[in-house]
Parts: C-alpha cells; structure tokens; sequence
C-alpha cells in the first residue's frame, strides 16, 4: 500500500473545494430568491427606459433609414439593445423567464469558467508538479462535488423552467378567453401578404358584412383577442415581438392563438417562418386602437363591406366555420 | 506474449487477421479506391474542408448581406450577379443560407468528425488491422462523393439551388412553391448522403464490437470511442427516417403525390399533412445535433485527461452520460415544433424531457473539470481546441435551457437567438473539436509535427470571433431580429441592429481569413514539420504504440490491452508518467501476463 503526500497548496484547496461548492449552492440559492422578488419590478422599470425610443421606432410613417448608427447611444448596452416594449398581458410573465434563466446561466457559466480558468493556470506543467493520480480512489468531496452542483444546476434551472411552462401553458398559452368581450379574427397569410377577416357587427362569420383587410390588423386596446390561423399556400409564422409569442400558420391546419394589448400605438407584425424569397419583406401593421374607435372603425367597415358586397368576387370569399375550429364554441 | 495465448484465450482472435496482406503499389488502388482506412480517413478529411471552404464562403456573403445590404460583394460579386452589380439578390440569399446549412452539416461536419475522426481512430484506438467492412467503408465514401456531386451540380442549375432553409419544410418544398429542379437535385444528393452515412454507421457499430483487440474491454476504450459508437447508433436509427421522409417528399414533388400536402391546396384534393414532415425531420433533426457533438465530447473527455497528465475523472459516469443523452435526445425532439399548436400535453412532456437532458450534460461537463483539476496542463494546440470545446459547448448549451421551455420558446423561436444557440452547441463545437483531431492525429498520418504556434495563432483568431459572433447572435434574437431575413432594416424595430450586424460581419471576416493559416500550416508541416516519432503526445492508447505515419497494417501483431486508456502518473512508474495500453507492469496492471 502507498499513500498519496498531500501538499500544502492541495490540501489548502481540497478544503476550499468545499467552501466552493456551498458558497456556489447558497449563490444560486439567494439570487433564485432575488429575482424571484424582484423580477417584476425589473420588468416594469426596464418597460419605463425604452417606452422613448420605441415611440419613434415603431410609427411606420416615421421610415427611418438604417444608419449604421445606435437609436440613443446614451443607453446602457442591454437597453439599446433590448427588444420592443412588451404589449400583451402575458408577456413580461415570458420576458421574466428568460431573464431569470439568463441570469442564472450567465451565473453557471462564470462559475464553470472561473474554475476552468484556475485549473488551467494553476495546474500548469511545470518542473516538480506532478499530477494527481485519481484513478479509484476518489475521496468524499471529490465524489459529492460533480453531484452537488448537478443538482444545483438542476433545482434553479430545469426545476425553474418546467415548473414555469407548466404554469404559463396553463394560465395564457393554452387558456383561450371565452365570452362576448372576445375580438374574433381569421387570419390567412399567404405568399407575401397577411390577410385578416373580422366577423363584422353581426358577429358571425362567412357572410356579406364581413371586414377584410389585407396587411392592416387593428384590435381595440384592453381586450383579449383570439385569432384562428391557416395558411393559403406555405407555412408562415404571425410573429409580433411585441407580444413576445408567436403561432405557426399552416396550410390545412387551423391553429389558434390569443393576445391582448394594454397600449395603443403602431406594432409590426413579421413573418417568422422562411416562405419564400420576399419573406422579408411580408409584413403587416398592427394598430391597437381605443374602444371606442375600434367600434366606429368596425361599424363603418362592416357597412362599407356590405355595401361593396360583391357575390362573383372570389378574391374576398376566403375563410372558414369558425366553430368547428374551436372547442369552446362546439360545447 | 506466445501466439498460443491468442487463439486458445480469446475467441475474438477469430475476426484478426492473421497474415499481412501486401500493400498497394498502383496509384489507383493505394490512393483512390483504397480499403486502407487511414486512406478512407484522409479523403474524407479533403472531401470536408473542401466543402467546409464553401460553406463557410456561404456564410461569408450571407453576413456581408445583413451588415452591407445593397452593397456589392467585393471581388467574386460581378462574376456571381451581374444583373444586380454585384449586389447579392434575394433570391441568392435564400439559397445562400440553405446551402450553408445543408453543407455544413452535411457535407463539412459529419465528413470530419464522423468520416475522418471515425475512420482514423477507430482501428488505430482498438487495435485493428482495418475496419471490420473495408470495402464497405470505401463505397461509404464514393457514395459520399456522388452525394457531394449532385449537391455541387445543384448549384449551377436553372432557377438557382435549393432555397427553403436546410429544414426543406413542405409546402414550400413542394414544386408549386419552389420549381426548378435545385430542390429535387438537394433531396437526390441528400438521400445518399444518408446512405453513406448509414453504411459507415454499420461499419463503426460492427468494427467496435467485432474488433478490440484482446483485453480490451468496453471501459478500456478510450472515451473518442463511446461518442464514435454512440453517433453510429443514433445514425443507424435515425437516418433512415430523415431519407425516408426525403424520399416522399422527392415523390410529391415528382410525380404528384400528396404525402406532405394539405387537400386544400393539392390538386388531386387528397389529404396529406405538411406537419408530419416536421415529425419526420425532427425525429432525426433533434439526434442530428448529437451526432454532430458526440464525437466532439468525447474526443473533449479524452484530451482533457491526456494533456493533463491524469485518468479521466470518473469515465464510467461520463461514458453513461453519454448513453444516457443518446438515448434521451431521440425523446424530445418535439420542442422544435411548439409553435405548430402542439397539445399541451406534448408541450409538457416535450420541455420536461429536453430539461432531463442537462442532468447527463452538467455530469460529464463536471467531470470535465474534475480531470483538470490537480493535473498537470499542457497547452498542446489539441489542448487549447479542446478547451474551447469547453467554453462553446458550456456557453451553447446553458442557453439551450431557454428554447427547452414552452414561453421562452414561444418567445425565441425563429430568431436569431436559436440561431446562435444551435452554432455554439453544434457548429462551434464541433468544428473546434475537428480541429483538435486534426493537429492531434496529424503526427500519425505524416510522421510530422504541425507548426505550434502557427496553430496558437489559429485558435485564438478562431476561437474570439466564434464566441463574439454567436454570443452576439443571441442578443440580436432576444432583440427580436427572426431568421432568414434578407433584410432585417424593412422592420422598424430591427433598425437599430445594424451595428451589431456589423461588428459580426468583421468577426465573420476574421474568422474566416485565419483558416488560411490552418491551411497553410497544414500543407507545410506535411513535408516540412517536426519529425514527430511515433508518440509525440506521450501517450498510452493503442495507436501511440505503432510508428509514425502509421504502416499499412497498423499492427504488426494485435496487441493485447493490460491497462485502461487514461493511466497517466502513476505513482508506482517512476521513468514516465504515462502508462502503455498494451504493456504488462506487476501490480499496476490488470489480470495477469499469460
């Protein structure tokens, strides 16, 4: 039998190992509490900074032309670069998410590039150093440190997030509003246009006093709006940064899809899914309107449409049963 | 050690060869359609950065597109668009990023990690001769070649190449959305791409189970195996799915079938479903990004413990995790298609799986550091890529935690923050790993050390704008910028983007002008490095104990393994501190010298 000669320097950080470890755990442990805490609040305020710059961004008469230049470079980094103000109700629950786990993984990530590092300029070759023989013989903290901060890793991180999805699917992806106050819209995008259809005042689809639109969404603020998608010809995707949500449309499936906004203003709407060489340039507008312009808009549009109403025409015939694509209406 | 020993002691004796067959003399036999897998592997090391050099050129243009639009590409740009002066138009960029994509994985990646890396390492690390199916191994390659054929000729067909992303999602890949023959040509190439792949996969499978050398067991192979068997497994399983799906779609698109098209839309009026390709796809896609990356970790495992001079830190666990990743990665694959409406109880089981992923990752990516620790460093060149493997795959698959989870996912897909994420993870990664294999087996294949400090030069001019362009990548995803845009400035929201797009651009450049250096220094060492010896690294495993370039055979006779493959200082082995893998020390080694 032989027994390893520990140095003073490894028994100084076989020890400090330890300490590592717990302080990393009680790390990870606290700064889950903290942003638990406080992530709304970051949310809001962070809301608050950009609320300037994304008045100017966002008005589409307003073209301005991409300079190369930083909207505010007076901005910290993060703020310049942080994307559209959150509209939906459900978006800052999202953007808290990903903050929370950015943070935390940005807090792995040093941790493991510190130790790498170290290890690297620690245990450098050099003459009369010679490296730890491991094989079978691993001590106690040498076989409870990898797990510990697995486990670590694992109760912050994987916990965190499927707790979360459950959660969010259960509260807003999956939790379709119901009820008269429901703004109804068909949407059917195709090759590089998005086309919307509103039931107009009678409520109903697929008659003559339907409203449609073509690359112009308005919803009135403060109320849920629920959307049926399906696609013409290839698969598109309604994104609204916005919104910080998107659904896929896709052709022969009716898929859905709710949001609500809590300001009014201009918002774009971008296709997210590759669908051929203008994909780039397939855009629509999104005005959020007061309740009571929405109503107008709608009124007159319905009449406008009624009017117009031509039986022959194709072009304006497009859409489907609303009812057999949503549950809630079936019961 | 008597020949007596190896045929009455171990049956597996019985798949050796036991005579040498003569070498090769005719150019045509010794160079082009040689069995020898040392040949394979070198042609298959061309064959990749060949297509790697067009890839990245790809890459090239695409970024010069999103930090200069509308100005023309230097040079190449008249010759390649003169109706637009040079301008790169739309529909080019399309085809750009698609065939950026397909190459890269296709035919610049899986050739040189999986071609090169597995044919080279394989029977050298295992003891053999040759791989168990010679010949089968060559027509691996030929058929890889005709793949990269058609891909090449794809590329000069009327209406342009294949432009519907790398995905090839229907409808859009269908011939009303996308004419011309360039999707065809892609579908064609990339069926037998898939048989290439599946035959060396087989050939893997069989030589690793069939060939090790006597002794040796399944934890005596160095960790580069367990990624190399584990990768073949996933592309035997998964990659006949992906051809198959291909193989439909190419009907549909041929001759009218509606697999992959709604009723609504075909004109027979037949119902087929555009989502069931998604299934099919990712079914292999999600596999894909851990062929790519198994290798990679364990050729990591492995050059961690060999450059710091001490036994792999706990190689049982890594090996499982290893297995355990495989076996989860062909269960979550659902995670790419939330945004289709999947139920929620997909979405449910689909994030939870994907997150039971980081257990067996954190696992081996601790054990990575615990080999580290108390070692003793060498910053050999194959060490420094190694470490960078560390830090983009520990970077790439951190923020692969945002896309597990159904809102985050809802958030960021599509955008450039899965964009940068999938780089680190598979792309980063792996070509930093394919480096490492290049500078560390270039000794054994031209007895010749590659200049140091010119490959010092290459990883840092690599590595920086690797983790620069990525990194900056994501925060232009979570800016909201989405993919495949030709021109992000359209939206007013994406205007601000333009420096940061810029600043990748640059990193793009230099990242791109410091391969010359590899090649350079590639070309040069050849006749004009270092002699190496037969053991430059001073290392134990199998292929180190043969001479530099390695002969024909390999082996003059099998060796037979006492030792594992990571036995460095050990205390009872005072003249060196590595111990051979197939050398017998009283009391060090395992069983007993017949």
């Amino acid at each position: 039998m032989w027994v390893i000669k520990l140095s003073t320097h490894q028994k100084l950080f076989r020890s400090s190992l330890k300490w590592l470890v717990i302080a990393g755990l009680g790390f990870a442990c606290v700064s889950t509490q903290v942003s638990f805490e406080n992530g709304i609040e970051l949310v809001s305020a962070h809301a608050q900074t950009e609320e300037t710059q994304h008045q100017q961004g966002n008005n589409p008469s307003n073209q301005v032309q991409a300079s190369g230049k930083d909207s505010d470079s007076s901005l910290w980094f993060w703020d310049r670069y942080a994307p559209p103000k959150v509209i939906s109700s459900y978006g800052h629950r999202i953007e808290w998410l990903f903050r929370y786990t950015s943070w935390m993984a940005l807090a792995f990530f040093l941790l493991m590039v510190g130790l790498l590092g170290y290890f690297i300029w620690a245990y450098r070759e050099r003459p009369g150093h010679k490296a730890y023989y491991t094989h079978g013989k691993a001590t106690k903290s040498e076989k409870w440190a990898p797990k510990v901060l697995d486990l670590a890793v694992f109760i912050t991180l994987d916990l965190v997030l499927i707790g979360s999805s459950y959660i969010h699917t259960k509260d807003f992806i999956w939790n379709y509003p119901q009820g008269p106050d429901v703004v109804k819209i068909q949407i059917m995008p195709q090759q590089w246009v998005w086309n919307f259809r509103y039931a107009g005042i009678d409520g109903v689809f697929g008659n003559e006093d339907d409203i449609t639109t073509i690359n112009d969404m308005r919803i009135p603020k403060d109320r849920p709006v629920l959307v049926q998608i399906k696609s013409k010809d290839v698969i598109h995707g309604f994104l609204i940064a916005n919104l910080r949500s998107q659904i896929d449309a896709i052709p022969g499936l009716v898929t859905r899809f709710w949001f609500d906004s809590n300001t009014t203003g201009d918002f774009e709407i971008a296709c997210a899914h590759l669908c051929g060489i203008a994909h780039y340039k397939m855009k629509a507008f999104l005005k959020v309107m007061e309740q009571n312009d929405f109503e107008y808009w709608q009124q007159e549009m319905s009449e406008w449409a009624k009017a117009a109403y031509d039986a022959n025409d194709p072009s304006i015939k497009w859409g489907w049963n609303w009812a057999l694509n949503d549950k809630d209406e079936r019961k | 050690m008597s020949d007596n020993h190896n045929e009455t002691l171990d049956p597996l004796f019985a798949n050796h060869d036991d005579h040498l067959h003569p070498e090769p003399t005719s150019f045509w036999t010794k160079y082009v359609f040689s069995f020898d897998h040392k040949v394979i592997a070198k042609q298959f090391l061309i064959f990749g950065l060949f297509w790697g050099f067009i890839g990245a050129l790809m890459s090239v243009m695409i970024r010069w597109c999103l930090a200069q639009p509308g100005v023309p590409f230097p040079i190449i740009g008249t010759f390649l668009f003169p109706h637009t002066n040079g301008v790169i138009p739309p529909d080019w960029y399309t085809s750009l990023f698609t065939m950026h994509g397909t190459i890269m994985i296709f035919f610049a990646l899986t050739p040189i990690i999986i071609g090169f890396l597995g044919n080279y390492s394989i029977p050298l690390m295992i003891g053999a001769r040759d791989m168990l199916f010679p010949w089968l191994n060559m027509a691996s390659f030929w058929i890889a070649v005709v793949s990269g054929a058609i891909m090449f000729a794809s590329l000069f067909v009327p209406m342009g190449a294949s432009a519907v992303g790398w995905t090839s999602y229907p409808t859009l890949a269908h011939s009303q959305w996308s004419p011309g023959p360039g999707h065809s040509y892609w579908l064609v190439s990339l069926f037998f791409a898939g048989v290439s792949s599946i035959m060396g996969a087989i050939n893997y499978i069989s030589t690793i189970v069939r060939l090790r050398a006597p002794g040796m067991r399944w934890r005596d192979m160095p960790l580069t195996l367990w990624g190399l068997f584990l990768t073949s497994i996933l592309n035997a399983l998964f990659l006949p799915v992906l051809t198959a799906a291909f193989l439909l779609l190419l009907i549909d698109r041929e001759f009218g079938t509606t697999f992959f098209l709604a009723a609504s839309i075909s004109e027979s009026g037949t119902q087929g479903d555009p989502i069931l390709y998604q299934h099919l796809f990712w079914i292999f896609g999600h596999p894909e990004v851990y062929i790519v990356i198994l290798p990679a970790w364990g050729l990591v495992s492995d050059f961690l413990s060999f450059f710091s001079r001490k036994p792999a830190f706990g190689y049982k666990a890594t090996a499982i995790s290893m297995t355990a990743i495989t076996i989860l990665s062909a269960l979550v694959y659902g995670h790419h298609m939330f945004t289709t409406g999947l139920s929620p109880l997909l979405t449910s089981a689909f994030t939870t799986l994907t997150l039971l992923i980081s257990i067996p990752s954190g696992i081996f990516f601790l054990n990575w550091l615990g080999t580290m620790w108390k070692g003793s460093i060498r910053l050999t060149t194959p060490m420094l890529f190694a470490l960078g493997v560390v830090f983009t795959f520990g970077l790439g698959g951190l923020t692969g935690l945002h896309l597990a989870a159904v809102s985050t996912n809802m958030m960021l897909h599509n955008t450039y923050f899965v964009v940068g994420h999938f780089h680190l993870t598979m792309a980063a990664s792996s070509l930093l790993a394919s480096y490492a294999a290049i500078y560390f087996y270039f000794p054994k294949m031209y007895g010749r050390m590659m200049n140091k400090r010119m490959g010092q030069v290459h990883f840092w001019l690599s590595f920086v704008p690797i983790v620069y362009i990525f990194m900056t990548m994501m925060i232009l995803g979570y800016a909201g910028m989405h993919r495949r845009i030709y021109n992000p400035y359209e939206y007013n929201y994406l205007q601000h983007l333009l420096g940061l797009n810029q600043y990748i651009g640059i990193a793009v450049g230099i990242a791109f002008f410091a391969q010359f250096i590899f090649v350079y220094n590639y070309w040069v060492s050849r006749k004009k490095g270092l002699p190496s010896g037969p053991n430059p690294w001073e290392l134990g495993t199998l292929e180190w104990t043969i001479p530099s370039p390695a002969p024909y055979y390999n082996f003059k006779t099998i060796p037979v393994v006492y030792n594992g493959p990571h036995e460095f200082s050990h205390p009872k082995v005072k003249d060196r501190d590595f111990i051979r893998q197939d050398e017998y020390i009283e009391g060090v080694s395992r069983g007993s010298k017949a």
